[in-house]
């Protein structure tokens, strides 16, 4: 028998998948900012009354590695400071889960840095969202006042300087869609590899702030315009990738393409996709693969298909995301609960 | 680069670059001795063996589907040490 060099076929369907291939992990709702835009609502004071903890989280760290997810994220709230976090996020990377941490990095110091870089993450996520003080500090509010830019920019040249991949993330608004640029030039110098971003989404607080943050279509022609020059500016030194759709046209695309992704919330429920309300499993009753499984189910969903087809871009639906929705997979009867 | 059995074969998750593939059962079998330790040469005598095949010929074959993985940056070619 003679063995055949064989073709590799580009994304398998959802349902020939064991897992999901990507899982956010939301570990705590609690956040040492309280941002204009945050998609998660989280803050100071927004922790979960039942976030998950202690044996709980490690279990499902383990169901996450005994499943065979190749990557996922851990985002917040503020990731940094939940108490299991460089637990997790070791068990996790030393046991091959490619991972990526979301924090607004105003909580790194030297020592911070040092740790992360043990981790061995594929980068560390900084969300940077303006070129000035004084735009950084509009979205970025803490309990008394403005989270200071010189903070992050310097954990951003610590962890590289540790060795830490970095990857920065951009949400543009009305008053910072046109300091695209500065910002590359800036975490560019400091030694960021990856440049995110896209249009701002219309959910969470973003949806409630929207008549002030979203920024006009004159703007956002100035701002992919702004990005693809710098794509060509920092070609091989630089990734710039934008999404460039709202978050009507994903949610539509979603539900008739879903993504081997989910995330799982602080309190162990299992949300289908950000930007909308439903959950699907919980993991303090479903594994981790029963999650998958009700995953794929729930796609197919009367609600989920009905939300879909009525949200419109200016829908005050998309504010909706974070009044979560339990989906009975089990009976024809719809039940909610916030 | 992460590779999981799948209910039809054995998919690859690019995550660098987050893209998907699929293998059949032949390219999962040789991922698997490469992964497990085996140089270009010796995963085609293991397979030259197993198949009852011509060794170069099955060496022409494990080159041309590590260079498609290359081509990918799904692996890098080193010499073996």
């Amino acid at each position: 028998m003679s063995v055949e060099t064989e073709e590799l076929s580009e994304e398998p369907s959802l349902d020939d998948l064991t897992g999901p291939y990507y899982v956010a992990w939301w570990i705590t709702n609690r956040c040492n900012l309280l941002c204009v835009h945050c998609i998660n609502d989280s803050g100071p004071f927004h922790q979960f009354d039942n976030e998950l903890a202690g044996e709980e989280i490690e279990r499902v760290a383990r169901q996450i590695v005994e499943l065979g997810v190749p990557q996922g994220s851990i985002t917040g709230g503020e990731p940094l400071i939940h108490k299991d976090f460089f637990k997790v996020a070791a068990y996790l990377s030393d046991n091959g889960v490619s991972l990526n941490v979301e924090t607004d990095a105003q909580l790194i110091n030297r020592e911070t840095a040092r740790r992360i870089a043990r981790l061995n993450l594929r980068a560390m996520q900084v969300s940077v969202d303006g070129a000035t003080q004084s735009t950084y500090g509009l979205m970025r509010r803490t309990t008394t006042g403005s989270a200071e830019l010189f903070r992050v920019l310097d954990a951003i040249r610590m962890l590289a300087e540790e060795g830490v991949r970095v990857s920065v993330n951009f949400v543009p608004t009305r008053f910072s869609a046109n300091e695209v640029g500065q910002v590359i030039d800036a975490v560019a110098a400091l030694g960021a590899k990856t440049f995110y971003t896209g249009r701002i989404m219309r959910v969470g607080r973003a949806a409630m702030n929207w008549k002030w943050l979203a920024p006009t279509e004159a703007q956002y022609q100035g701002f992919f315009a702004t990005l693809n020059q710098k794509a060509k500016e920092y070609s091989g030194r630089v990734r710039i990738i934008y999404y460039p759709y709202t978050v009507t046209h994903e949610l539509k695309f979603r539900t008739e393409n879903p993504a081997a992704s989910f995330v799982i919330l602080p309190n162990g429920k299992v949300k289908m996709i950000a930007s909308m309300p439903f959950l699907c499993a919980d993991l303090r009753r479903h594994s981790l693969a029963e999650a998958w499984e009700r995953y794929k189910i729930a796609w197919k969903h009367p609600m989920v298909r009905e939300f879909s087809e009525k949200v419109k871009d200016d829908d005050p639906m998309l504010a909706s995301n974070n009044s979560f929705v339990e989906l009975d997979l089990e009976q024809p009867v719809i039940q909610s609960k916030v | 680069m992460k590779v999981r059995e799948e209910k039809r074969g054995t998919v690859i998750f690019d995550t660098l670059n987050e893209k998907v593939y699929t293998i059949n059962e032949t390219g999962a079998g040789i991922l698997k001795l490469l992964l497990s330790g085996n140089t270009l040469d010796g995963t085609a005598k293991i397979l030259a063996q197993d198949y009852n095949s011509d060794e170069a010929a099955v060496r022409s074959d494990v080159i041309q589907f590590v260079d498609e993985l290359a081509a990918r940056s799904l692996v890098n070619k080193v010499p073996a040490t």
